[in-house]
């Protein structure tokens, strides 16, 4: 049968967190990057979901962005926020010490323990680059989180939008340079059913054409 | 002659016969006999008359004579009005006679204003020497005659009572008086400013009973003050006392910190009022007694050095003192002893006898008015003192109720937020947390926010201060009560308008709030009401209250359970129907939509199970469940064509919802069960579309004869399925074939 016309056609679907202290500028990040005008936005339930379609490599995602919407706050944030995801972006405001120091102490932990993608790409991202004069994070002391952490890193600011596009474009191109996470988002979760359920020797149970 | 006016009866002249019958016709002879009886009483009474006429024949001479002699004398009469009326008109002498009565009228009239104003000169000399003399007397300093003269000549120039009709002389003779009023006030006031000083070095009032002024030679006080009460002008002059007396007497003595007292000397030629530290060690203003006593002090040098003991004098003096003293002694003094607590209003008691027992001396000396009850400035304030003691703790009342709701951030701490099963069972915390609640109709525990626990304690605390307090103050803190929980409701969820716009802890916590109050509200009636005041016991409502916040604690949740629902909807919506599972892309925006349901139901949840009520949990979060589930089951069920790989993908997608969500379904076993009692079964009944979505899953891979037994057997309809939805579901997915349409037949046509 023909596909249905309700939605955009897109090539794959990524999932990608935002994690981090309260405050640290995760909503306006993502706000700053899902308001571009030339790119379509997809409705938003709440403030939890962001989707936007972007071309990247010569493909066409469809990245949905989940925000904690506060609920980092409690420390209360469930497995079902991590499951799946190929792409995890830290944040830390560059202007409060605590923020970077408990990545390593809580956030970090968080990902190990709840995340069901042993291969998921993470990104550390110092926001409030705007607040330089304030600076309380050296970008060294990021560099070498990054490096021991094993992730990415960048310097942004969402009230002036330096880096914001460069931070997912980063994230998203690494996702499509590895391939368990492109075949995972392109198939979705692998399961034989019909090992499961041999199927019934009735014949009567034949497909419509 | 008196037979000629006797009547002649026709009928005696007849014959006897036929008199009986009046209208029987006269016959012939009896005509002829009536005529001749008729000329021969003619005859008769022709006779007569001549005999008469004889016999009186001097007396009608004597009458024609008389006759005649009258009408001589009419034309007599008229010959000479003729020669009159001749005589006048001859000769014009009328007309003189008028020229001479207008001249005689018009002297007349000339002679009276003359006489007038000759009297009016006289009167306007005499009052031009009355007010000489009272000129005079000014000069020479004799004010009681000078005022006297001022007062007579008042009245006679009707000063106040101008007339425009009169002559204009009467302003120059007011303008006159005026002058000599002005001059007398001016020449009296510097009197009394020198008879009564403020002397700031030795801070005292010196009362001089001698004067001199100018080229005057001595005058007493008293003749001063008579003199100005003569004039009319004692109030002018003793305001300038009273205000003296105001500012450096009274004011100081009531507001100084340190006690004061007052000294008296009295000397022949003058008086002292000193103004002295006071050498009362043991000073205690807290009854009133040292200040009425000293004030009373004052008043009496007042009534014997000023006023000299004339009762209309000190009269003048307290209506122009009274109200600003008053005043001063209810802000200064009564105002601050005012209890704040309800036990201490018995001891206020003294001071109403003091305020009234100095307000009868005051009268005693004429000070205020013994008959006008407003006078009674101190007692009608210190008698009410129960409304002023309400009334003041009332605005304290509401003002820490306000601050309680305005400054709560309405924040949860995060040990309750964790795992809400700690604070919930754990009886120690209850006493030590400051947001925990036991409620007063149920059997749990309940997590408020620190506004409503606080304003809680403050109308309990209010309503036993209602109990323990006179009507009247019992009335106006019951009242305050009310008040204050009404203020929660008008300002508390405006406050929080944002908050409750979204899907957030501060909502529950809200929610959490209004139940609370409205249990405690329920419970008033039953914890206060035999202790009420007798006449409160009827009167007191608190019924009318908690309805109100029950409403709004259900409209809050509802409100939640609505934005909920609303946002579950449009990440089902992102399905688009759960149409071609079977591709891919149609795949995985199926599972996105999924994966969004179950993140949302999950946020809900640990925002929800922490701070509802267990039972208040489960309701809500099974309301929306079923939501959840009937619409997505809805959405599979109306696919009109399901292929076979299609029907694997969407079964697929309904284990993954229903496996991501055990947590939750856990987290909805009641609490009189523990884990292993609790059975999916149970579960179903309160979501009964999770019933019908788990066989919709096992459906999806059955074969058409087991759908078909299963209908026969009334599982399916058990499960909530339509026989329109069976049918269409096997119209979708199983291709027509002779056995569909058995299957079909049967299932249209059961048996049981």
């Amino acid at each position: 049968m023909d596909s249905s016309s309700g939605h955009q056609e897109f090539d794959y679907l990524f999932k990608l967190l935002m994690i981090g202290d309260s405050g640290v500028g995760k909503s306006s990040l993502l706000l700053s990057f899902t308001s571009d005008a030339f790119e379509d936005l997809s409705p938003t339930i709440g403030v939890d979901f962001k989707v936007k379609y972007v071309m990247m490599g010569g493909k066409k995602l469809k990245l949905a962005i989940w925000d904690t919407a506060g609920q980092e706050r409690f420390r209360t944030l469930t497995s079902s926020y991590y499951r799946g995801a190929q792409g995890i972006i830290m944040v830390y405001d560059v202007t409060r010490r605590d923020t970077f120091t408990n990545l390593s102490e809580i956030w970090a932990k968080e990902i190990d323990l709840y995340s069901t993608n042993q291969d998921c790409i993470k990104m550390l991202v110092g926001n409030k680059l705007d607040k330089d004069g304030d600076r309380v994070v050296t970008k060294k002391e990021g560099i070498d989180f990054a490096r021991e952490y094993g992730c990415l890193f960048i310097e942004c600011s969402a009230k002036t939008r330096v880096n914001v596009q460069q931070c997912f474009e980063e994230l998203v191109l690494k996702i499509l340079d590895t391939p368990s996470l492109i075949a995972e988002g392109s198939k979705g979760v692998k399961k034989n059913i019909f090992k499961d359920r041999p199927p019934q020797s009735d014949a009567s149970a034949s497909s419509c054409c | 002659m008196e037979s000629l006016f006797d009547s002649i009866n026709v009928r005696d002249l007849l014959s006897a016969q036929d008199l009986s019958d009046p209208n029987s016709p006269l016959s012939a002879p009896d005509l002829r006999l009536l005529i001749q009886r008729l000329e021969s009483h003619s005859l008769q009474i022709r006779s007569q008359v001549q005999s008469y006429l004889v016999s009186h024949r001097e007396d009608f001479a004597r009458l024609f004579s008389l006759c005649n002699d009258a009408v001589s004398q009419t034309r007599e009469v008229s010959d000479d009005v003729t020669a009159i009326l001749r005589l006048l008109s001859d000769r014009p002498i009328d007309a003189e006679v008028r020229d001479i009565v207008s001249e005689m009228k018009a002297k007349k009239e000339e002679l009276k204003v003359k006489k007038e104003l000759l009297g009016l000169v006289g009167t306007v000399v005499a009052l031009n020497q009355r007010l000489e003399s009272v000129r005079e007397a000014l000069k020479s300093g004799r004010f009681e005659f000078a005022a006297q003269g001022l007062k007579e000549l008042k009245v006679a120039l009707r000063i106040g009572e101008e007339n425009d009709r009169e002559p204009l002389v009467y302003g120059l003779l007011r303008k006159e008086w005026s002058q000599c009023f002005e001059e007398i006030q001016e020449v009296l006031m510097k009197f009394m400013e020198k008879a009564v000083r403020f002397d700031g070095d030795l801070n005292q009032v010196e009362v001089k009973y001698h004067l001199e002024v100018e080229n005057v030679n001595g005058i007493q006080l008293h003749t001063v003050v008579e003199a100005m009460d003569v004039v009319g002008i004692l109030e002018y002059g003793l305001a300038k006392v009273a205000d003296l007396m105001i500012k450096y007497v009274i004011t100081p003595f009531v507001n100084h910190g340190q006690p004061l007292s007052f000294l008296e000397e009295l000397h022949q030629e003058s008086a002292l009022l000193k103004i002295v530290p006071s050498l009362d060690s043991k000073f205690e203003y807290l009854d009133g007694e040292f200040l009425y006593s000293r004030i009373l002090l004052f008043i009496k040098f007042i009534y014997r050095s000023i006023c000299f003991q004339k009762s209309s004098w000190m009269q003048c003096f307290g209506r122009l003192t009274w109200p600003r003293i008053s005043e001063l002694i209810i802000s200064t003094f009564l105002s601050k002893v005012v209890p704040t607590d309800a036990s201490k209003l018995p001891d206020f008691q003294k001071i109403i006898v003091c305020s009234s027992e100095f307000e009868t001396a005051l009268k005693e000396l004429m000070y205020i008015s013994a008959s006008d009850d407003k006078d009674n400035r101190l007692s009608n304030f210190a008698e009410n003192v129960e409304v002023h003691f309400a009334f003041k703790k009332k605005t304290e009342i509401l003002a820490k109720a306000r601050n309680l709701l305005l400054e709560c951030d309405f924040s949860i701490p995060q040990e309750y937020t964790r795992d809400g099963s700690v604070w919930k069972s754990d009886e120690t915390s209850v006493q030590s947390s400051s947001h925990v609640v036991d409620l007063l109709f149920l059997s749990e525990r309940c997590l408020v926010s620190k506004a409503a626990k606080q304003l809680m304690e403050l109308v309990h605390q209010t309503l036993q201060d209602v109990c323990l307090s006179s009507t009247r103050v019992a009335l106006e803190f019951y009242h305050t009560a009310r008040d204050a929980i009404l203020l929660y409701e008008v300002v508390v969820p405006v406050k929080l308008e944002r908050q409750l716009n979204g899907i957030n802890h501060v909502a529950v916590l809200l929610h959490n709030d209004c139940l609370y109050l409205s249990q405690e509200i329920f419970g008033f009636a039953f914890e206060y009401r035999t202790d009420f005041p007798s006449s409160m016991k009827e009167h007191a409502v608190f019924v009318d209250l908690a309805p109100r916040f029950q409403l709004l604690a259900e409209e809050i949740l509802q409100r939640q359970v609505h934005l909920v629902i609303y946002n579950l909807k449009e990440a089902i919506d992102g399905a688009d129907g759960f149409q071609n599972t079977h591709q891919m892309k149609q795949f995985e925006s199926a599972k996105f939509s999924i994966d969004q349901v179950v993140f949302i139901l999950e946020k809900v949840h640990i925002i929800w199970e922490p701070l509802l009520l267990p039972s208040t949990y489960r309701r809500s979060m099974c309301t929306v469940l079923e939501s959840v589930f009937s619409r997505i089951a809805r959405d599979i069920l109306l696919l009109d064509d399901i292929a076979a790989e299609e029907t694997l993908q969407l079964q697929r997608l309904i284990y993954l919802m229903l496996e991501n969500l055990l947590s939750l379904f856990e987290s909805l076993a009641p609490g009189e069960q523990n884990l292993h009692e609790f059975s999916a079964e149970s579960l179903e009944d309160f979501i009964p579309s999770l019933r019908k979505i788990r066989k919709l899953s096992e459906l999806l891979d059955m074969p058409l004869k087991s759908i078909t037994a299963s209908w026969e057997n009334k599982e399916l309809l058990s499960c909530g399925f339509t026989i329109t939805e069976v049918e269409d579901f096997i119209k979708a997915i199983f291709t027509d074939s002779p056995l569909r349409k058995d299957c079909l037949w049967r299932i249209q046509n059961p048996s049981f």
